[in-house]
Formats: C-alpha cells, structure tokens, sequence
C-alpha cells in the first residue's frame, strides 16, 4: 500500500462553524442547514455530524443564525430576457 | 525560447511560442466554501461530452477532496515534486504586491516551461509526466482518508497505525483551466492544439492529432486525456456552442450562455464568463465586469498553482478553514487578503458575490442599485479579532452581452430567530 499523504493540522470545529455559516449567509435555514449535516449523501459534512453528534452541529447552526440572522433575498430572473420571472424567495 | 509576459507571476517568462492575443478570454471564479461535492457539475458534463466508448475514465470536470484527493491521483503531488527538484532553493514568491502589475508578488522559481529548457530530454518543451492507467481509474476513491481502503487491525496490509486527520479540508473542483500559455499546446509535436482568436478557449484539432499524448504529459493540470477507442486525445471544449450562444432554445437572441457544468451547479459556487482582453494581451480594465471585480480589482480569486507558469483562467476564492500554508502552496501568495475579505465583505462584494450561479446567461456586467441600512452583524474574522459587517438593501443587477438584464437580485433585511429561552413577550 502506498503512503500517499500525512497527518496537516485542521481543526473541524473551525470547518464546522464556517460552512454553517456559509449557508447561513446565503439565506439558508434551521432545517435545511441540518439536511445538509444529517444526510449521507453530503459526505463531508455528514461526517462532521459524526464526528460532533447531531445536537452539537444544530447547536452550533442555531448559535449562527441568532448571531448573523438569516439573509434574505429577492431573486428576479429574466427567462430569455423577455419575460420578467419574479421569484421572490428566503430560503 | 520566446519571452511572454505572466502577470500572475508578476514577470516575463519563457515559453515556446509568441503570445496569443485572444479578444476575450474564457475564465471563471468558483468559491470553494460553499462547495459540498454534490458532483453535479461532474455529471452534467459526463453526460454531456463524455459518455462514449473510449470515455469510461474521463472526467472534464471532476471535484475532488483535498489534501488527498486527486484526478488522476496524486497530480498536483507530483507536479509540485517535480517543481521542487528544479527549483532546489524553493518555489518562492518575492518582493511587494503592485496590485496592478504584480498583484502576487513576483514568482522567483522556473516555471514548467522553464525547468524543461534545462530538463534532460532535450525535445521536451514542458516538464511533465504522464499517469499511468491505474491513476486515471477511479476518481475519487478513498479520498476522505489517509490510510487507503478502511481495513481492520491485523488484516492482510491494514494498519489502523497510518497518520490520519479526522475530515477533509475541502472540495476542489476542477476543469481545464484554458490557460493564456498553455502546457498541452507548448507540448504538441503537431500543432493540432490551438487557442481561439475569439474566446480563448484551448482545443485539439481532432484531424491533426496522432495520439502522442504529449499534451496529457505536458497539461500540469491533467486536462488533456487520451482515448483508446479513437486513438486520438481529447479535452474540455468549453462548451463553445453555448459560449457561442448558438442554443436555439434557451438562448434565442444568441446571448452567450454559461457552460453545463457552470450553469448546473447547485450550491451556486459558479460564476463563468468572457473576460475583455487589450490588443497587448492584458486583461481589460472593465471595472463593472463581475470576473474581473473579483480577480483583478479585489484579488479575492486566486488561479490554480500560478507557480506552473500557464497563466490559468479558473480562479479560486480560497476556503477560510483550511491551513494557510497548504493554501499558499496553491493558490499564491493572495490567500490572507482574500480570505479576510471573504470573511466580512463589504456592500458591493456582498452584491456581487450573489451573482454566482444566478442566470445561465453569461454576466458581462453589474451594476449596483444601493438601498439603506438594513442591519450590522457581528463577524469573528480569522485571527479572532470580531469586525461588523454592514448590510445594506441594494439591489445587484446583471446584464448579458446584448445588455439585457440576466438577473435582478435585492439583499433584504436579515431575519432573527429568537432563542426559545430568551423569547420574553409578556403582553
């Protein structure tokens, strides 16, 4: 077997905290915030969520949103550049 | 040698051939922290372009995990160990940042092109290798650890001993970078690679090439791949029919639209356009073009290993988590500034950033439409050190190249959640 990488330092709980606040900051909330965290299908961050427990990671999503509210914005599309598509939303 | 100019690296360098002067240079910023490898993008293109036989093990676009993911596996590894036998006393950076000639600083060390002046293969123009098949097959595989496939103690070749950190760093998503001094196109002994006078985007000429895979030796960036069922190589096109704008359906008026994976990507990490380039070859100054705000303006965007020398057009808003050294190694001597920008953007980062992975249409500007104060709210920077960020209600407005608005996007005011425990509302 081929040893192709050695130990760096990182500190998940700073990556944790970063990428909550990254969806956070693009309007995401509570819940979708943890469907991120919670499903296998996001392997980095699912295994954050194990790494941490669940109840810490929505400690921490509930701890970011309190701080940094949630932002919201109004997104309007133009389809073809034609037809005004209003798609207001707060994700 | 001929000598080009790089201002990635803030000098001339040597390379084969006289500098292209393209009219608009295809390029694209992604931002990494919001990347959560969903491979959409990966898919989109696979279905696109490379679902045929012959095609098993190619990936235009791929996204891989660092520090140990790689396609094909260990790429940059290699190239940066290569890269360090020529450049024995480092592969540094020097002297003070002229945001506009030198925004990184100047490179010190030999770029690829220059290591292989002094190689030992007197008819190699370009220090590379070339992956074997088993590096070429399974992108992806045991990228999430150190340690290869998980065995258990005492098994045949497991150790459960191997130095291992607990998750990944991030995800780097990758595609050809259609560099201004291309690695695949100095390399060709056929001249069957060429750069588009009009959009600067990098294709093998099916007709000319033979096969000699000298291009996928040469890319650093292993974009270039060959196929066995046509005995020719092939590589990302750009999408050019929809840079074109030549899709009848979704773009009727022939507006230039993002490329599949671009406009595919879910977690809007994206944002791709055409960048006005001067008859010298230099980036335009088109301070209202959104690639150029973030690449050159605010240096938020770094390119991919700028130390190579191809003058990549993919550039990267670096990940705010990960150890800045190993982020210095690839994207450059701008990784601090960059990330304590991104940490607590100001009203216009703010805006433009918003434009990523809005309208399949390509953004050729913005403008801002500010509005008032709506709320400040508190940032812990990465030293520590708590900042304000302010937010304001503007609006960011996109255009297409015809100058029809593409997009229309208005910050609002944050809302807050009060913590259950601290709801006090006594009426």
């Amino acid at each position: 077997m081929e040893l192709n990488a050695a130990p760096v330092d990182g500190d998940p709980a700073v990556m944790l905290d970063c990428v909550i606040e990254e969806y956070v900051r693009q309007g995401w909330g509570e819940a979708e915030v943890m469907r991120l965290f919670t499903s296998p299908g996001y392997r980095a961050t699912h295994e954050l969520t194990q790494l941490f427990g669940e109840e810490h990671v929505r400690q921490r999503v509930q701890a970011t949103s309190h701080r940094m509210g949630t932002l919201r914005f109004k997104v309007t599309y133009y389809e073809n550049c034609q037809d005004e598509h209003d798609d207001s939303f707060s994700v | 040698m001929p000598k080009v100019p790089n201002w990635q690296l803030g000098r001339e360098m040597a390379y084969p051939y006289e500098a292209g002067r393209p009219e608009w240079q295809f390029a694209f910023a992604f931002n990494i922290n919001r990347c959560i490898a969903c491979q959409t993008c990966t898919m989109a293109c696979k279905s696109t372009w490379t679902f045929s036989k012959g095609q098993e093990h190619m990936w235009w676009n791929n996204v891989e995990t660092k520090p140990y993911g790689g396609y094909p596996h260990n790429w940059d590894i290699k190239l940066l160990s290569m890269l360090d036998k020529a450049n024995p006393e480092g592969q540094a950076w020097e002297g003070g940042a002229d945001p506009k000639e030198k925004p990184y600083g100047t490179f010190g060390g030999k770029t690829i092109f220059e290591a292989a002046s002094e190689g030992t293969e007197q008819s190699q123009r370009v220090m590379g290798y070339l992956p074997t098949d088993e590096e070429w097959q399974s992108p992806n595989i045991y990228e999430e650890t150190a340690a290869g496939a998980p065995m258990q103690e005492g098994e045949w070749g497991g150790s459960t001993q191997l130095p291992e950190h607990k998750v990944w760093f991030y995800y780097l998503q990758r595609l050809c970078n259609h560099c201004t001094y291309p690695g695949c196109l100095a390399a060709c002994p056929r001249q069957a690679i060429y750069k588009r006078p009009e959009d600067g985007i990098v294709l093998i000429d099916q007709k000319r090439c033979r096969g000699y895979r000298k291009c996928v030796e040469a890319c650093p960036y292993k974009k270039a791949m060959y196929r066995p069922s046509t005995r020719v190589s092939e590589k990302c096109i750009a999408c050019y029919p929809r840079i074109e704008g030549k899709d009848p359906h979704i773009s009727p008026d022939g507006a230039p639209l993002e490329t599949r994976c671009m406009s595919a990507c879910v977690g809007k990490i994206r944002l791709q356009g055409l960048v006005k380039k001067t008859k010298d070859g230099e980036w335009d100054n088109v301070p209202d073009n959104p690639l150029h705000f973030l690449i050159r303006d605010r240096r938020i965007a770094l390119p991919l290993y700028p130390q190579f020398g191809t003058e990549p057009n993919g550039y990267y808003i670096p990940p705010r988590w990960a150890p800045r050294d190993y982020l210095e190694q690839m994207f450059g001597p701008g990784v601090e500034a960059a990330i304590e920008q991104y940490c607590c953007p100001d009203r216009e980062l703010l805006a433009v950033l918003q434009l990523f992975r809005v309208s399949q249409r390509i953004i050729f500007k913005f403008e801002i439409e500010k509005g008032p104060k709506v709320a400040e709210v508190p940032v812990t920077m990465p030293s520590g050190k708590e900042k304000t960020q302010t937010i304001y209600n503007d609006t960011v407005i996109g255009y297409d190249k015809l100058g029809k608005v593409a997009a229309k996007i208005t910050i609002e005011e944050p809302t807050f959640e009060r913590d259950s425990e601290h709801h006090v509302n006594s009426i």
